[in-house]
């Protein structure tokens, strides 16, 4: 009987706490800011400012001094390129440098005088790409799409001396190139930025705003706030399963609303990548939620001051992003750092979240990282809670 | 005189608050040390090296097993896996273990040389957009100069010398010349940036914290007391030793990137450092605007968070602004750091003349005037008690 009347006493304490949990999230302009507005507004932001996915034309200059047929025609395949765009063509390099210097262009291409002599002649002709390196994407543009050009200028050329010498043109196709390499870039084709960092960037945020919102929201025995406790003193002990449980439901049902938002609609708004099914996904958030609550609560008893999350918290954002293997390979960074990093819940998440959803992999391939959270959300769980059974039993001790 | 001397007194004022709150130590040492610390391992080693490729050999001949030493002894590729089958390959790419598969079907070797036509596939996994690039480039090089000296080798049967035969496979030469990052090291960009939006977003948190405090805990008539009812002596007295500190930790960060890292230097290291300085007596000066419009520590440190954070995007230094919609670029100016970031690559790398930092320079001070407009406001919050003890 007493059981049972216990039982009942532990399901309306979760609900209490649940509901408690729920209200000072919405009456709290800071903790909604963080928990809700960040999700709403960071993914869609970002979203915008990756909305044209690659970067195209890339305005350079050629300087072309051969004046002929072959280097018109060269200019023309630079130009017909998607990556670059010709907007001008000074006269000499000094004019060409010139206009790097005032930002009008980020590359040169020098053709120099007797190129169409020398690439009609069967001699080697030279061509000159300076690039500015000194903002990556542009550099890749000028680098990438220059050498393709050249690449499908130059085989056109050995074409047409091999069809010289009496080959057909099938013959003379393989003789340029006897063994070509056809590369076929897989989940992501078009190499779209948005496509590349938004998934994972939309994991960490959720991480991010759990961990600083919950530690906003106070530690549970800090000194700005009264004690979250409802029974006597004596009876805490019972009651910290209930509240424990009632607070990390509060937060998973935020969740839902935050990845409904954001693993759902943004992805169909902006096309991101999407292999998976919904239900997978679901399974693999369910332990990261888990773990980053977990880890959130037990990191909100250490703060003082509620604005402490904040202080203490916000400059981990951009270093967990990095810290993901997202857009830095993990192999590039030190071991010990990466050992580290396995603390936060996002490194784990993010490599086992995009092969399930850019590239399709069954709910099997990422088992490894689905257990590791489970554990981890184990993990903290249990230093959650001994903490708290430490805490609780020296308060009703000096009592 | 006197105006130094309340001046002094507010610092003195500051410096033991500083001592008795770790908060305060956190912002002020820890924090960025922490934060700068991190970043500068992780991107320490700098390129992208040694990527996994699984090589499916099913042709196992001379020519194939040229192809995957050549793709193994390239600096961006290591071959990990060598295997017939290609659907343990393909497992292997969707655990993630290798990045790109390069297979070489039966019989290649026998059609290269009857001139046959022999294709290579490779596929690239191109989730992530900056080791598929570097995987592509890599891999098409090799194979192409693979299949390079087989041509030359056929071309000079038929009785060609080598240059002849060069000229032949490589009709146009296309020399590359790097210009301002020679080493074209992709950490340069990420970790230069990044450093300094640390060390930015730990002097704005610093700074609203320090003067969102004083209202959260009611003591501003003390303050305007030790600063002789000036509000500007009491802003001054108590930001003056976070400009000092934040100062020395940009210096420390100039030495990592330069001296350490061997970021290179090509402009004028005065105008460097002016802008640094001038951007960190900006961005304190911004605490007065989140300060000033949400008369709530907790509020203000909420939304300064979200600001910097964005700031980083907007910057362009992953993706540049040229390439965002008009709406971003905008957007993108509402950041002192866009202007800062501008300013540092074209000085460092580009070696701008100083014509072109000056409008950066002016565009930052603007959000510096904007913030002092939002004193007043803060000296009538710090005299009023109903604005007090807003968390």
């Amino acid at each position: 009987m007493k059981t049972i009347q216990n039982k009942i006493n532990g399901f309306q304490l979760t609900a209490i706490h649940f509901s408690k949990e729920l209200k000072t999230i919405f009456t709290d302009s800071g903790a909604l800011l963080i928990l809700i507005g960040a999700v709403v507004i960071y993914p869609i932001i970002y979203s915008i400012g990756y909305y044209n996915e690659v970067m195209t034309d890339t305005k350079i200059a050629v300087v072309d001094q051969d004046h002929s047929e072959a280097s018109r025609k060269y200019t023309v395949m630079i130009d017909a390129s998607s990556e670059l765009e010709v907007v001008y063509k000074p006269l000499d390099l000094v004019s060409a440098e010139n206009l790097f210097m005032v930002n009008k262009v980020s590359g040169v291409i020098l053709i120099p005088k007797n190129f169409e002599k020398n690439v009609l002649s069967g001699k080697q002709a030279n061509v000159a790409v300076y690039a500015d390196a000194s903002y990556f994407l542009k550099y890749r543009n000028t680098i990438l799409a220059s050498t393709y050009s050249n690449a499908y200028f130059s085989g056109g050329i050995s074409l047409l001396h091999y069809m010289a010498e009496g080959q057909s043109f099938q013959q003379a196709k393989i003789s340029s190139d006897p063994l070509p390499a056809y590369t076929h870039i897989l989940y992501n084709p078009s190499s779209g930025y948005g496509s590349f960092v938004m998934p994972g960037v939309i994991l960490v945020i959720f991480q991010q705003t759990l961990l600083i919102g919950i530690g906003l929201l106070g530690g549970s025995f800090s000194e700005s706030k009264a004690s979250p406790f409802i029974l006597p003193k004596q009876k805490r002990r019972k009651e910290i399963i209930p509240y424990l449980t009632g607070k990390t439901g509060a937060y998973i049902f935020i969740s839902l609303f935050n990845i409904a938002y954001a693993i759902i609609l943004v992805h169909h708004w902006f096309k991101y990548p999407d292999k998976a099914s919904i239900p997978d996904v679901l399974m693999l958030m369910f332990p990261f939620l888990l773990s980053t609550i977990f880890l959130g609560i037990g990191v909100s008893t250490l703060f003082k001051h509620r604005e402490s999350a904040l202080i203490f918290m916000v400059f981990l954002s951009p270093i967990a992003l990095f810290l993901s293997g997202l857009s830095w390979p993990a192999s590039s960074i030190p071991q010990w750092l990466v050992s580290l990093s396995k603390l936060m819940p996002s490194t784990t998440v993010i490599p086992a979240y995009l092969r399930l959803r850019t590239m399709g992999v069954s709910l099997t391939d990422i088992k490894s990282e689905m257990v590791f959270m489970y554990i981890q959300a184990v993990v903290y769980l249990i230093l959650t809670l001994v903490y708290f059974f430490v805490r609780v039993d020296k308060k009703s001790r000096k009592a | 005189m006197k105006t130094k001397k309340s001046l002094f007194a507010v610092t003195k004022r500051e410096l033991r608050r500083i001592f008795h709150n770790p908060a305060y130590r956190f912002l002020l040492l820890l924090g960025p040390i922490i934060g700068i610390g991190l970043l500068f391992f992780i991107f320490h080693k700098g390129v992208v090296k040694e990527l996994p490729v699984a090589v499916v050999d099913r042709d196992n001949s001379t020519l194939s097993i040229k192809i995957a030493n050549a793709l193994d002894a390239s600096s961006d590729a290591d071959v990990t896996v060598q295997t017939p089958d290609i659907f343990k390959a393909r497992e292997m790419l969707k655990q993630g273990l290798v990045e790109a598969i390069v297979v070489i079907p039966f019989e290649t070797e026998k059609s290269v040389f009857q001139g046959i036509r022999a294709e290579i596939p490779v596929y690239i996994n191109g989730t992530n957009v900056l080791k598929a690039g570097i995987l592509q480039r890599s891999v098409l090089t090799t194979i192409k100069t693979i299949s390079g000296s087989v041509q030359l080798q056929k071309l000079m049967m038929t009785g060609k010398n080598e240059e002849e035969a060069m000229a032949r496979i490589i009709p146009v030469n296309i020399q590359r010349h790097v210009l301002f990052n020679p080493f074209t090291n992709y950490s340069y960009f990420l970790n230069s940036a990044l450093m300094y939006v640390m060390l930015f977003l730990f002097v704005l948190l610093s700074s609203i914290y320090t003067l969102g405090n004083e209202l959260k805990r009611g003591t501003g008539l003390d303050l305007l007391e030790t600063s002789r009812n000036s509000v500007r002596l009491a802003i001054v007295g108590k930001l003056l030793p976070y400009t000092v500190i934040f100062s020395v930790f940009a210096l420390s960060i100039n030495i990592l990137l330069y001296k350490i890292e061997g970021m290179p230097l090509n402009g004028n290291y005065l105008i460097i450092f002016g802008a640094q300085f001038v951007t960190i007596l900006t961005y304190q000066l911004m605490a007065l605007i989140f300060v000033g419009t949400t008369i709530n520590l907790r509020l203000a440190l909420s939304i300064a968070s979200a600001y910097s954070m964005m700031g980083i995007t907007f910057s362009g230094l992953t993706f540049p602004l040229e390439a965002m919609p008009k709406f971003a670029q905008i957007f993108a100016s509402l950041f002192p750091f866009t202007w800062w970031q501008k300013l540092f690559i074209s000085q460092s790398l580009r070696g701008a003349p100083l014509k072109e930092a000056l409008p950066y320079i002016c565009y930052i001070l603007v959000f510096l005037l904007v913030s002092l407009c939002f004193m007043p406001f803060y000296k009538h919050y710090l005299e009023n008690p109903k604005y007090w003890g807003k968390s």
